[in-house]
């Protein structure tokens, strides 16, 4: 799409003209750089419709075509109709005039009228709006300048559009309209006047409308006219069969230039604008530059290549637009415009090293040498033979070393090219070969040459050739394909095709890559502490002095292209040549320079740079030739004032198959609101200038992404899978020489939740799983306060009921003995002492079940008031330990065991123990709850009533002990019988929380 | 929106500070333990909901000292409602030594704040910017022993476990048994009803964050999720400064 060849042009006066011309002729070339370029921008507005009529831009960039009566917009990216951009149906069918004033209103001549397009409000202008009037007028015609927009409608009317009024400028007889619609402009304006072809009158206004005069055209003229161009006195008319009138407003000058050698000045053979003081004309193969006046006196020629690349095509149109024109054929729109760097151009062909010898430039490369004495004419040097020069070393002011691929070396002596001598010993074991890359000198009679098996040593006084090697890293290049070589203070360093590598005190080392991995390394430049390596794949590669990596600047880093070939330190920046243009390292700051900004090629080639210091010039060589310039001249051009980005497309894929495509509506607005229903988003967005490759776009997601990246070939970014949410979506436009320069813009991307995405979900879930653990815990609570309610209505009603009963038998057994007629009887003791028995049993029974006993406290009490009760009779002496660290409740199934293991153990000693002395040791730590019971009985007694008892006592306890998981001991002692019962009270302890 | 949730949320601090007030001025409230322990709840979520409301206005980035301060705070807030509950219901002859375990998380709190308070004032500002900017920063700055994260998903979990403690507690009071006021336990219904509703909204937005991480600044500044969230701060905290005070007599 993009051609890369320049347009040529020669700055020279005619007079100089003619020995330039013999000498090309004779077969030397001296080609200066262009003033202008071009680009197709689009190769039609698809593949089957090439025919471009008419194009113009609006205020954002976008181009707007007219192929085929239908409107498209070309976005930098695609091609899209207008019916599609606008949605509805458009209210006309057949467009055959499109005109974007500098407002942002598109101005279309339709077959019922004018219809104006507002792109601000995406809406046709209609009652109600400034411009209503010219709504339905037919269109004669339109003229856009930097900073007005005119308009002739069939009225008979002459406008000054403006951005805030209109005015009306002057009338015109439109009734005996002349049909015949030039592909030039028939309307121009300049910062005085306003002129007008139109029915054989040439009408000029002056821009206020008040002075206007008409001068009629010549007897035939109108008929032929093909374009009028405003200049500072007047006008100039292009007549297609003549070539140019001057007009002053009164009268009509004929201009003919003996320059133009034929006299067709149709559009395929010439086309020519007005650009500040020039006319800048495009005749057949030439470039001319005329003076702008009506003098029309020529300033410059040259010669170009426009019109095989676009007059034959066929010009439809042209419209000015900012710095470049757009140009309408039948095979696409392309674009023309200046070049902003003046790189001079020589064209040698693909480019390797070159010298200055003596004031004569040597261009180095395939075949002959070319060179370029002080006549600045490049001139192939077919004297010497042809070789493949690929390097040179300068050794003397008249004598330089070439470094040839094949041959090995040669001399360059006084201009002339002599073999050198070349001697490699049989003896040597190392494979020589000829194909030689780069040299370097060791020491005044050696040089070290790159090959394409490692670095030899030649000899300059013997021609000696022989492997550099040492004792400890022999040939330490053996196979390596040497591409640089340095040689200084004692230190080698060198890159290959595998990397970079230093050679000191015998001492061979890898700087980089470190790893084993080969990395291509062309070129390196030593700078300040710094090393720097031109790479293939890894950009520029920047080394500290001890070789460790400091950074590696590629195309996400500015760079032009991640292959550099060649690089050149001049001052305090370094130029690269890479495989995609120019790129200047200037302190921290980037430059990149491309083709559209002069460039004869972008692609550069190894070894072909040569920085002249007395000229201050820079030569850089590449696939076609070298460019050579002032370094310091690339930082002065200024760059394209940047655009702000702008979505082109927005489309939108819900679920249920459903689809929303808005190409243009969107990039009105800054906040993008979703249907919650959204399930893919993809959002194109333009860009403008593309074709001129002035900047990069970045683009970044927040908060899906950290960093901008850069924006895809297609210019198309697709998001699916979206969560409720915001989405800042960033685009940055950079410029392309520069990373200060940039525009940003951020759309706020919205996306409301769907239910599953809300609060109130959440909290449903939340209520449900709270209301649930909720109502398991309250069942529980339910369960254990009525089991506690039913112990306590069971020891109410023991106590009140049964007690009560059984204190009355007990009681009446007593009176009963106690009564003076009683005769002793047996059973009536047996009752009372039953009853009693029966009582304080009962008494026990109440005091377990009650779950308001479960407190600390009344275990120990109600364990002493038990001991007291049946020790004491028994003259035993009793000694409580009791402590109770934690005045936690002590469950009530522990409470309940431990009570009654405690009880059995207390009747065995009275029944059997005969003991003196009990020690009863309570003790809750927290962690467990211990009882020890200890007696000092009469062991044979205990043994014989132990064994007896074993089949109850022990055994009872031993369950009991186990229903409550304790630990339970019983047995003698030294000094006497202990039973112990050991109570965890913390094992599961959380879940018993919920449990309990 | 925006206002109105700053607004509620600012309503809401007013009457918890004059809640705090009015239990530190009246005697009777300030020897009950039940009382203090409410008190330091009170004042955590006060904190809480200050910070909350400094960061979402940018204003975080002139103090940057207050930032961080409160995490172990908030530890206490479970713990202190439980017990405060607890103690309603079944005052203490004395504190046990146990009730301090309550506090573990609160030391956890104090030892990971202090990489931020020992952090240089450049670097809290430099935090405070980047935490304005984008407030989910909050749980995922460096300035900690453990991920930040954490403290979220252990506070919450922990104020769930302690709620249903409280709930348990309410359950299984017998009153009949306790001889407990019957307006008593209405109030202590009422109070943990509405904790539970001023959690669950907060829970209820940290599993939106969960579920939705990469939205989770949005999700944090959302006024249509947090002008409930201060509805509910500034109900529960008007409550326990108007409603039983002006009730409760002992």
């Amino acid at each position: 799409m993009i051609n890369t060849k320049p347009i040529p042009v020669s700055r020279l006066q005619p007079i100089r003209l003619l020995p330039i011309v013999v000498l090309m002729w004779g077969g030397c070339f001296q080609l200066r750089a262009e003033s202008y370029h071009f680009s197709q921008i689009v190769s039609g507005v698809d593949r089957h419709h090439a025919m471009i009529s008419k194009a113009t831009k609006d205020p954002f960039g976008m181009i707007w075509m007219l192929s085929g009566s239908t409107i498209f917009r070309y976005d930098g990216v695609n091609v899209t109709p207008f019916s599609r951009l606008y949605g509805d149906a458009l209210p006309f069918y057949e467009v055959d005039q499109l005109h974007a004033d500098p407002w942002g209103h598109l101005w279309l001549n339709t077959r019922n009228g004018i219809a104006i397009f507002d792109l601000h409000t995406w809406k046709f202008v209609s009652h109600g709006h400034r411009l209503a009037e010219f709504v339905g007028q037919q269109l004669i015609a339109c003229f856009k300048s930097s900073d007005g927009f005119f308009v002739a409608d069939k009225r008979g009317m002459a406008w000054s559009i403006a951005a805030r009024d209109v005015q009306l400028l002057f009338r015109f007889d439109p009734s005996n309209v002349d049909q015949r619609r030039p592909v030039g402009r028939m309307l121009v304006a300049d910062a005085e006047y306003v002129w007008f072809a139109f029915d054989d009158w040439l009408h000029r206004c002056d821009r206020h409308g008040q002075h206007k005069t008409q001068v009629r055209f010549p007897p035939g003229m109108f008929s032929r006219i093909e374009d009028l161009l405003p200049v500072s006195d007047g006008v100039l008319v292009r007549v297609y069969s003549q070539g140019y009138y001057a007009c002053t407003g009164e009268t009509f000058t004929y201009l003919p230039r003996s320059v133009f050698r034929t006299n067709d000045f149709t559009n395929w053979n010439h086309w020519s604008f007005e650009e500040e003081d020039k006319i800048i004309a495009f005749h057949e193969d030439r470039y001319l530059e005329f003076s702008r006046d009506t003098a029309f006196r020529l300033l410059a020629t040259g010669s170009h290549q426009l019109d095989h690349h676009i007059l034959y095509k066929r010009l439809n149109g042209w419209q000015r637009e900012q710095d470049e024109w757009l140009l309408c054929t039948d095979q696409g729109l392309y674009s023309v415009f200046p070049t902003r760097i003046e790189f001079d151009f020589y064209d040698s062909g693909s480019a390797r090293g070159m010298i200055k010898q003596q004031g004569t430039y040597y261009f180095g490369g395939y075949g002959y040498l070319d060179r370029m004495g002080h006549g600045q004419v490049l001139e192939r040097y077919t004297a010497m033979p042809e070789n493949n020069y690929y390097a040179f070393l300068a050794l003397s002011r008249d004598t330089a070393c070439i470094v040839l691929e094949g041959d090995f070396l040669a001399y360059l002596i006084n201009g002339r090219v002599v073999p050198a001598r070349i001697d490699v010993s049989p003896a040597t074991p190392e494979k020589f070969t000829g194909m030689a890359y780069c040299v370097a000198r060791q020491s005044a009679d050696t040089l070290l040459v790159g090959t394409y098996n490692g670095i030899w040593k030649y000899a300059l006084s013997t021609g000696a050739v022989s492997p550099l090697a040492c004792a400890n890293s022999g040939f330490f290049s053996r196979g390596m394909r040497v591409q640089s070589i340095r040689y200084h203070a004692g230190e080698l360093s060198f890159t290959t095709d595998q990397g970079y590598f230093t050679w000191q005190a015998s001492r061979f080392r890898k700087v980089y890559p470190t790893s084993e991995a080969n990395l291509n390394t062309y070129a390196h430049a030593v700078h300040g502490n710094s090393v720097y390596l031109a790479t293939k794949g890894q950009g520029l590669v920047v080394l500290d002095k001890l070789g460790h990596l400091t950074s590696a600047i590629g195309v996400e880093g500015g760079l032009a292209s991640d292959i550099v070939y060649q690089l050149a330190w001049v001052g305090d920046a370094l130029y690269l040549g890479t495989h995609d243009g120019l790129s200047v390292l200037k302190g921290d700051r980037i430059y990149n320079f491309f083709h559209t900004d002069g460039l004869p090629f972008e692609e550069f080639n190894h070894q072909a740079s040569y920085y002249d210091e007395t000229a201050d010039r820079l030569f850089m060589g590449g696939v076609g030739g070298y460019i050579g310039f002032r370094p310091s001249a690339v930082f002065a051009r200024a760059g394209d004032p940047l655009g702000g980005p702008r979505l082109s497309g927005f489309r939108i894929g819900m679920k249920s198959n459903r689809y929303v495509d808005t190409y243009a509506r969107s990039q009105l607005r800054d906040t993008i609101q979703l249907p919650k229903d959204a399930v893919w988003i993809s959002l194109g967005f333009a860009q403008p200038e593309n074709h001129r490759q002035g900047y990069r776009m970045f683009f970044r997601i927040a908060p899906l992404m950290d960093a901008y990246q850069e924006m895809p070939a297609s210019s198309q970014i697709n998001l699916s899978g979206m969560s409720a949410g915001d989405y800042r979506l960033s685009v940055k436009i950079q410029a392309a020489s520069s990373g200060d320069e940039e525009a940003v813009r951020t759309w706020l991307i919205h996306k409301p939740p769907v239910f599953t995405e809300t609060l109130a979900f959440y909290l449903l879930i939340l209520i449900a799983v709270g209301g649930i653990t909720s109502y398991i815990l309250y069942e529980r609570a339910r369960k254990a306060k009525g089991e506690d309610r039913l112990r306590r209505r069971i020891s109410r009603d023991l106590h009140d009921e049964v007690g009560g009963l059984l204190t009355g038998i007990s009681m009446q057994t007593d009176l009963l003995r106690i009564k003076t007629d009683y005769v002793h009887s047996p059973a009536v003791d047996s009752i009372g002492t039953y009853s009693r028995e029966a009582t304080q049993m009962m008494d026990d029974i109440i005091w377990a079940v009650d779950s308001r006993n479960n407190v600390q406290g009344s275990l120990a009490d109600r364990m002493k008031l038990l001991a007291t009760q049946l020790l004491e009779p028994l003259e035993v002496v009793i000694t409580f330990d009791v402590d109770q660290r934690e005045d936690r409740k002590i469950p009530q199934l522990v409470r309940q065991n431990l009570y009654l293991i405690f009880k059995e153990a207390i009747h065995n000693i009275c029944k059997h123990a005969h003991a003196k002395t009990v020690h009863i040791r309570l003790h809750h730590t927290g962690r467990r709850l211990e009882l020890t019971i200890w007696d000092d009985g009469v062991a044979e007694a205990q043994v014989t009533q132990a064994e007896r008892r074993k089949g109850y006592g022990q055994r009872n306890m031993q369950l009991r002990a186990t229903q409550i998981r304790a630990t339970f001991t019983s047995g003698r002692t030294e000094t006497g019988y202990e039973v112990s019962v050991v109570v965890p009270l913390h094992r599961a302890r959380f879940w018993n929380w919920f449990r309990d | 929106m925006h206002d109105l949730v700053v607004g509620l949320a600012i309503l809401g601090i007013a009457f918890s500070a004059l809640g705090i007030i009015l239990r530190i001025v009246d005697k009777r409230f300030r020897k009950d333990v039940a009382d203090t322990l409410l008190n330091v709840a009170l004042f955590a979520i006060m904190w809480h909901v200050f910070i909350y409301l400094m960061i979402l206005t940018g204003h975080i980035q002139h103090l940057p000292n207050l930032y961080n301060k409160g995490i172990p705070l908030y530890y206490l807030i479970a713990p202190c409602l439980y017990l405060y509950v607890r103690y309603r219901l079944h005052p203490p002859k004395r504190l046990p030594a146990r009730i301090y375990l309550h506090a573990f998380p609160f030391a956890f709190g104090v030892v990971d704040i202090l990489p931020y308070a020992f952090a240089s004032s450049v670097e809290k500002e430099a935090l405070m910017h980047r935490l304005v900017d984008n407030i989910s920063t909050g749980f995922e700055h460096e300035y900690g022993f453990v991920p930040q994260h954490w403290h979220y998903i252990i506070k919450l979990s922990l104020a769930f476990v302690y709620l249903m403690l409280q709930w348990r507690t309410l359950f299984r009071l017998d009153r009949e048994e306790a001889g407990t006021p019957g307006r008593v336990v209405t109030e202590l219904y009422s109070f943990t009803s509405l904790y539970t509703l001023f959690l669950v909204l907060q829970v209820g937005m940290v599993f939106n964050i969960v579920f939705n991480r990469v939205q989770s600044t949005y999700i944090l500044q959302d006024s249509a999720q947090l002008i409930w969230v201060s509805c509910a701060y500034l109900v529960f905290s008007a409550w326990i400064c108007l409603g039983p005070l002006l009730r409760r007599t002992k």
